[in-house]
Parts: structure tokens; C-alpha cells; sequence
């Protein structure tokens, strides 16, 4: 699971641009918008002059990756390459349309019509319907599949789908949810054609920009442009996803030529950047490292004791040592500073009023705490060690605890008072219902606040913007002044890239722009 | 000499199914199983019990390492628990060939080499062909795999990039495609083994050539060449046997380093992948694999002594 971090940015490498009008798009014959053109000139001189991109994947499940987009095993990169949602990330942080042109909600914002582009083909030259949507949809539900987007869809009421005609789809919610589009983004939600379940996992027939030409998880897989993709013929002839376990082999062949871009981890920027083949790109993305106070256990379910663990951390220092720089300071609530709904709170070390909160809650003789952590996550040990010095300050003892990264989410997480957790980005409302909210199965902190439990249920029925921010950013306070969580900071994500490649130096890569020259 | 070999065959099969408990113990008592390593962080109380009840994890692990010797005394190594619907025996034939490749490649120039450094060497006792070769063979011995292994993908990888600094080709590619990418894996494998066994034959072959026997032979006017070939060389060789037999066996476990580095697909990476999936009868049948290769290496090495030396071939029988 140390995985957790790449993903987050890897579900959201699936194209995105500019919010070009719905109406401009809804032609979707394949000639790139306007604001593009400079970049899909490649792809417009012709077929011969497009190169073949390399890229390398983790073998994240050793073999088991399944080109079905809701399987927990699913292979990534090509399933953000072969297919698309309803809706994409745009870099307002909201969605924009991708496979539906536009969508609205009753007052109730419980009823929701998606109107889906028409003209869409799948690669196997079906056209995209709306029975399509649905299928994926319970698809992505079915409890047999066991799929990380069930949770997320679980407000759908699956067995009331309505398709009023080819090119229209009606959820039916079993609560109002006014950010509900915000859902369909999760990385389970790209669109199979119907009656696919079955062959996907090895056909990986979507409507993306490439399609599968061989798929081979341990060798070579190769996708070929789809010249008829609805939103232009891409830049690439050709893309090759390469296996490559180790983090270190992956930049030794980065390095030696043998792939064309990578992630890369904060170790090894300093190699990369010395040659100049290569151009570093720090990503923003919203990430987290975090030290979980569970607030059910003592010593911390004394607010106090949770507070002056939080006033010890430096957290410019913080970031410096565990994220070398590579991230933006957060103030222990798990909304980035990239999302609509982000609150900016200023956290200051103080070590004078940790002391004394200390000395309040009866701890004048100073406070012992085990921390429980593992290598799951880049930077995590970096920042167990570095809380240790910062808290020792206050009279906080800190008695680290290594423990195998193999069995951590599973003997440690949730069970230890006091232990280093790390999720990847998540908008606003998934997270804090996810991650915060009273009774969730990720509850990591155990915290039950039906104060801020309420915040999230009104906020959801909201249909106004600014009052749904002032809600959810008063949650973001709540968890901030009492939870159980210490997030000093959000790590970006660093990725490299030969400097022939063009086109993926955004936060959102729109794959049918990339392009490489020779 | 038969009797010998057949009680020495019966031992092995003894070692080899204490070798099965201890994995079978291992593999049982590290933290997760299948289960876990596959749900990770979305594992909840239902759907880990659904998962292991669909496993068969959910019976007493007797009943389940039972059911799995059985299967192997039948050639049959079950299915892949992480992987299913695939059997084990596929999974692993499809890997062996690269890393036999890389393996034999390694022992066919390693071990020549290594001879001819430890002959050179022990002869020049002292002078720089011996001080430089043990030199280069103590620095090749303290760094361990992985550290010759980056190395080298910097020098011939990077630097001039004249071989691929690591392994993408499809496992099953043929040979020919193989081949270039061998080069620096099988290096690293050399540099190891040649610094191991250079040093053994060194030493024994100076402690043959200050023997009572040696110095007669020199007394009694012989040549140089014949006194080394005839008489100290072969004397010098039985303890190397052996010492060459455990650097042949240590290849077994170096390979798995060895891969990683250089991302080549073999049964080590495999291995590497099996335990992170605590896929039980994968992990089971490459550590039986590793466990029989060891001893038979094993086995012939000492056959190998009793063969060369009269002395114990006549205390034996």
C-alpha cells in the first residue's frame, strides 16, 4: 500500500484541460478545441510523424492487474488511458463534462440528469448510450465485485436508474447530495460498454484516447491512438506501459533512456536534475502523511493532550524534512489547498501553551506516547523522527515504533492509540465523510463529533455554493481545533520526463495532446 | 559407494520435508496473509472471512499443509492463491528459463575464472599479480550485490549506455532478445562468485604447496610445472569443491537480489512477489525448488571429493 500516494495522483492523470464550452465540445468531431492547437499540430500533420511514448507501471498487484477500471486490482496507467467518466477533473477543482455534456439536480438534489455527448464510439465502434452508463454503474456496485468505488456510489439507489431516451441517464439518490457529480470522478467510475463485465478485464474496450493493441501485465503492453476519439486524434502513435517494481530500477531506466517519464521519489530528484535530458515536474496534489491520535483511547481522548500534540509541530520544518519541499503546509484537516472547498487555517508551533495545555490536563511531569509506523509511504519514517525531536521540546516523549509495512493497515492501523497513517487526495466531502465522520470504516481518528457530523449532512443538501462552503469549511475548522489527526503537510508528487516529451507537465495530463518527438 | 549414495538420497528427502514445515511455519507466522496482502486497507471483517472462506484459509492450517504435501508427493504444486486460475507449476516453468540462463551463464565464467584468478594467485604468493588480484577480489567480496549491481547500471547502463541498464523484455522473449540483457546481471553474479572462491583456492593451494609431499617432490629435482600440476594442484582443489559448491548454491539466493536491481524476470523476482502476496503454495514450491537445488549441489560436490580423494573413498566403504 505504499502505493497509496501514487494513486491519488494517478487517478488524476486522466485528461483534463481548460472548461471549454459544452456546446463548442457537443460537435465532438475530432478536431481539437481551440485553445489546443498548438499542441495537437502533431497529431494534425499525420499519422507518421507521431512517436511512441514509454511509460513504466509498479506491478502493484504482482501480475493479478485487471484492465476493468472498478476492479480493486485494477492495471494502472492504461485504465485512466482507455477510458473515461462522465465527468473529468478540471483545475478549478470542480468537474467538468468528459462523457456527459451537462447535468442538473432537482431542488431537492436528490434527482440528477446527466446528458451524455452523443457521437461517442467505443473501440469497438458501438456507440456510447445511456444503458452503457448504467451498466457500469451497478457494475461498479455489485458487492461480488468488491470494487473501491462501492462505498462511494453506495448514496446511488441502484435499482432505480431511468433512461428517458438514448442520451440521458437519472440517478435517483437514496440522500440529496449537491456535490454528487464530484462522486463520478472517483477512478472506479470509467465508463464499459454494456454486457462487458465478463471479457473487460483483458479487452479493455472503453472510449478513451488509446486502445489496448496488446496487453501483456509482465512484459510489454501496448496502446494504439484512437484516431477516433471524440476529442481529437491523439499525438501519439503509440504508448508502451513497461513493468518495473522497484522505485530504483524505474529511475535507473529513466535515466538510461529505456522509459520516457516517470514518477519519481524525492530521493532521487537530486540524481535526475544533474542531467539535463530531463525536465522535473513537482505536481500539486493533495496527498497526505498523517500521525492518528486515536481520540477513543487515552491519553488523547483528552482534547488538551490532542492539542498540545498539534502545537508542537513546526510544520515549514516538516515539510522540509519529510517532503523536501515538495508540498504545501496543511493544518491538521485533510482538505488541500487545490479543492473549491478548501479552508486556509494558520497553525503556529507554540511550545510555551503545548506545555501548559499539558500541565491542564495533568501531564505536568511531561507525556509518554508510543508511535507505531512503517515505510508505506515516502516520508513517513522522515516524519515520525522528526515529530519525536519537535515534541521532546514540550516534555513529549515519543518512542518510535518500526513496524513491517506488510500487515500495517491490517495489525496496527486502527488498532494502535497513537500511529502514522497516509491516504491520497480525496475532494472535500468524500474525505471528511470517509475518513471523519462518526461510525466510518476509516475512521482512523475514532472521532464522533455529531456537531460536525451534521455540518456534512447539511452541507450535502445545500444547493448553494457559498453557504455549501461556509459548511463544509466550518467542518474543516471543527476537525482542525479537535480532531485527532496531526497533518503537517500535503506532498506534491514529482514526476520526470525527457524533454522530447511534450504535454505532461499538468496537473491533469490530457493524453490525446502529449506528444514526443524524435 | 551405492549404499552411500542412496542413504545420502534418503537424508535429502528428509531435509527437504523439514525444509516444507519451516516455510509452511514462516509463511504461517508473518503478520497477514493472502487475504490482507490483497484487500490491504479496504479489508473489513466481511469481506477478509469472504475472501478466506473462498481461499479455504478459514481451516486449520494442519488440515491445509496436509492437503498440500499430498498434492506435491502426486508432481502436483497447486494453485496460485493470489493469482487464481493459475497453476503454480506454470507460473514458475514460465521464469525458470531466464534465470537458469542467468545462473548457468554466471557459473560457466565464474567458475573457470575463479580458478585460474586463485591458481594465479596462490602461485605469485605475495607479489603484485597476487596482490592485485586479492586486492580486486576483497573489494568484490564487502560490496554486496546490490551496490555492484547500481554500479554497473551507472557505468555500462548510463555513463555509455552500450548495454540495457535494466530488463524490459516480455519473460517469455526469446533467447536472442535475452542475451544483451544478461550481460551486466550475470557480471554481477561473476564478480561475487569469482571473489569467494578465488580466495579458497588461493589458500589451499599455498598451504598444498608448503606440504612435506611438495617440498620431497621440489628435493627430488622434478619441475616446477609438474610439481604444481601433479602434485599441489589437485590436493589444493578437494577443499575448493566444496567452498565452489556453497558459492554455486549462494547463486541460488543472489539471484534474487540479483533480479530486483536489474528488474529481470525470473524465478527470484517471482519469489520476491509471492512472499509480498503471501501466496503460500507459490512461496512453498520455489523455496522446495531452492531448498533441492541447494542439496544436490551439494551432494555432488561431496560425491565429487569422495571421487578425486582415494583416502576417504577407503574410510568410507
Amino acid at each position: 500500500m505504499q502505493t497509496n500516494n501514487r494513486l491519488s495522483r494517478r487517478h488524476f492523470l486522466q485528461a483534463v484541460g481548460v472548461a471549454a464550452g459544452t456546446s463548442a465540445l457537443a460537435a465532438c468531431v475530432p478536431a481539437a478545441p481551440a485553445a489546443t492547437t498548438a499542441n495537437s499540430s502533431a497529431a494534425a500533420t499525420g499519422t507518421a510523424t507521431r512517436g511512441v511514448l514509454r511509460m513504466s507501471h509498479t506491478l502493484e498487484w504482482n501480475g493479478k492487474e485487471s484492465l476493468a477500471p472498478m476492479s480493486p486490482v485494477r492495471f494502472f496507467p492504461p485504465v485512466s488511458l482507455l477510458y473515461n467518466r462522465l465527468v473529468r477533473h478540471s483545475s478549478e477543482g470542480r468537474p467538468e463534462p468528459d462523457l456527459a455534456e451537462s447535468w442538473e439536480a432537482d431542488e431537492t438534489a436528490q434527482i440528477w440528469t446527466f446528458n451524455l455527448r452523443q457521437g461517442v464510439q467505443f473501440h469497438d465502434g458501438k456507440p456510447l448510450t445511456a444503458k452503457d452508463v448504467v451498466y457500469t454503474l451497478q457494475y461498479v456496485v455489485d458487492p461480488e465485485l468488491g470494487s473501491p468505488g462501492a462505498s462511494v456510489l453506495e448514496i446511488i439507489d441502484s435499482t432505480a436508474f431511468e433512461t428517458p431516451d438514448e442520451y440521458t441517464v437519472v440517478f435517483k439518490l437514496k440522500q440529496p447530495h449537491a456535490d454528487f457529480p464530484l462522486l463520478l470522478l472517483h477512478y472506479s467510475c470509467y465508463i464499459i460498454p454494456e454486457g462487458s463485465r465478463e471479457t473487460i478485464h483483458t479487452t479493455g474496450i472503453g472510449t478513451g484516447p488509446f486502445k489496448l493493441e496488446t496487453l501483456n501485465v509482465e512484459g510489454k503492453t501496448v496502446l494504439a491512438a484512437n484516431d477516433d476519439y471524440w476529442e481529437g486524434a491523439p499525438g501519439l502513435a503509440k504508448i508502451e506501459v513497461l513493468p518495473i517494481a522497484d522505485a530504483e530500477a524505474r529511475t535507473a531506466a529513466l535515466l538510461a533512456d529505456q522509459i520516457d517519464m516517470d514518477d519519481i521519489s524525492y530521493s532521487a530528484v537530486d540524481l535526475v536534475r544533474r542531467n539535463e535530458n530531463y525536465v522535473i515536474n513537482s505536481i500539486p496534489a493533495g496527498g497526505w502523511n498523517v500521525l492518528v491520535m486515536r481520540t477513543d483511547t487515552a491519553p488523547f481522548d483528552d482534547l488538551r493532550v490532542r492539542q498540545a500534540m498539534k502545537l508542537v509541530v513546526d510544520r515549514a520544518v516538516m515539510l522540509q524534512t519529510a517532503l523536501q519541499d515538495f508540498g504545501a503546509i496543511a493544518a491538521d484537516q485533510p482538505v488541500w489547498p487545490g479543492d473549491q472547498y478548501h479552508l486556509s487555517i494558520d497553525r503556529r508551533r507554540d511550545v510555551e501553551q503545548a506545555k501548559a495545555l499539558l500541565v491542564e490536563a495533568g501531564y505536568a511531569d511531561g507525556l509518554e506516547v508510543t508511535l507505531f509506523t512503517s515505510t508505506i509511504s515516502e516520508g513517513m519514517i522522515e516524519m515520525a523522527i522528526a515529530y519525536k525531536e519537535m515534541a521532546a521540546e514540550a516534555g513529549i516523549n515519543v518512542e518510535i515504533k518500526q513496524t513491517p509495512a506488510e500487515g500495517y493497515w491490517n495489525e496496527v492501523w486502527m488498532t494502535e492509540a497513537f500511529c502514522s497513517s497516509s491516504w491520497g487526495e480525496r475532494q472535500a466531502d468524500q474525505v471528511l465523510n470517509e475518513v471523519y465522520r462518526s461510525g466510518a470504516s476509516w475512521n482512523e481518528t475514532y472521532w464522533s463529533n455529531p456537531t460536525f457530523d451534521q455540518l456534512l449532512d447539511d452541507a450535502r443538501k445545500e444547493l448553494d455554493f457559498e453557504k455549501r462552503k461556509a459548511l463544509y469549511q466550518q467542518a474543516q475548522q471543527l476537525l482542525s481545533d479537535e480532531g485527532g489527526a496531526i497533518i503537517p503537510a500535503f506532498a506534491y508528487s514529482v514526476s520526470a520526463a525527457h524533454k522530447r516529451v511534450q504535454g505532461v507537465d499538468m496537473r491533469f495530463i490530457r493524453w490525446n495532446q502529449v506528444t514526443i518527438t524524435a | 559407494m551405492l549404499r552411500l549414495l542412496i542413504r545420502r538420497l534418503l537424508l535429502s528427502l528428509a531435509t527437504l520435508w523439514i525444509v516444507s514445515l519451516v516455510i509452511f511455519a514462516a509463511t504461517e507466522l508473518l503478520p497477514g496473509d493472502v487475504a490482507t496482502a490483497i484487500l490491504g486497507r479496504e479489508a473489513t471483517p466481511e469481506t477478509l472471512a469472504k475472501l478466506r472462506t473462498e481461499l479455504g484459509l478459514d481451516r486449520p492450517a494442519l488440515v491445509r499443509y496436509g492437503e498440500w504435501i499430498s498434492g506435491v508427493m502426486q508432481g502436483d504444486f497447486g494453485e496460485s492463491l493470489a493469482r487464481r486460475g493459475q497453476s503454480v507449476g506454470a507460473l514458475i516453468s514460465e521464469r525458470l528459463r531466464n534465470t537458469l540462463v542467468m545462473s548457468l551463464f554466471a557459473a560457466l565464467i565464474g567458475l573457470p575464472l575463479a580458478l585460474l584468478l586463485g591458481v594465479i594467485s596462490g602461485l605469485t604468493r605475495d607479489r603484485w599479480p597476487d596482490l592485485l588480484i586479492s586486492t580486486v577480489s576483497l573489494v568484490g567480496m564487502s560490496l554486496p550485490e546490490f551496490v555492484i549491481g547500481a554500479l554497473l547500471i551507472l557505468t555500462f547502463g548510463m555513463l555509455w549506455a552500450i548495454f540495457p541498464a535494466i530488463t524490459l523484455i516480455n519473460p517469455d522473449a526469446p533467447l536472442r532478445e535475452l542475451l544483451p540483457n544478461l550481460v551486466m546481471p550475470v557480471t554481477t553474479l561473476v564478480i561475487v562468485m569469482v571473489a569467494y572462491i578465488q580466495r579458497m583456492v588461493r589458500t589451499s593451494l599455498i598451504d598444498a604447496l608448503s606440504s612435506d609431499y611438495v617440498q620431497m617432490a621440489t628435493l627430488k629435482g622434478l619441475p616446477r610445472r609438474r610439481v604444481v600440476l601433479a602434485h599441489a594442484l589437485p590436493n589444493a582443489l578437494l577443499p575448493a569443491i566444496n567452498a565452489t559448491a556453497l558459492t554455486v548454491a549462494w547463486l541460488v539466493g543472489g539471484v534474487v537480489v540479483v533480479e530486483t536491481v536489474f528488474n529481470y524476470p525470473g524465478v527470484g523476482r517471482l519469489l520476491v512477489a509471492a512472499v509480498g502476496d503471501r501466496d503460500l503454495p507459490l512461496v512453498q514450491a520455489l523455496g522446495l525448488m531452492g531448498a533441492a537445488l541447494y542439496i544436490a549441489i551439494n551432494l555432488i560436490a561431496d560425491l565429487l571429493t569422495l571421487w578425486l580423494n582415494p583416502r576417504l573413498r577407503t574410510l568410507q566403504s
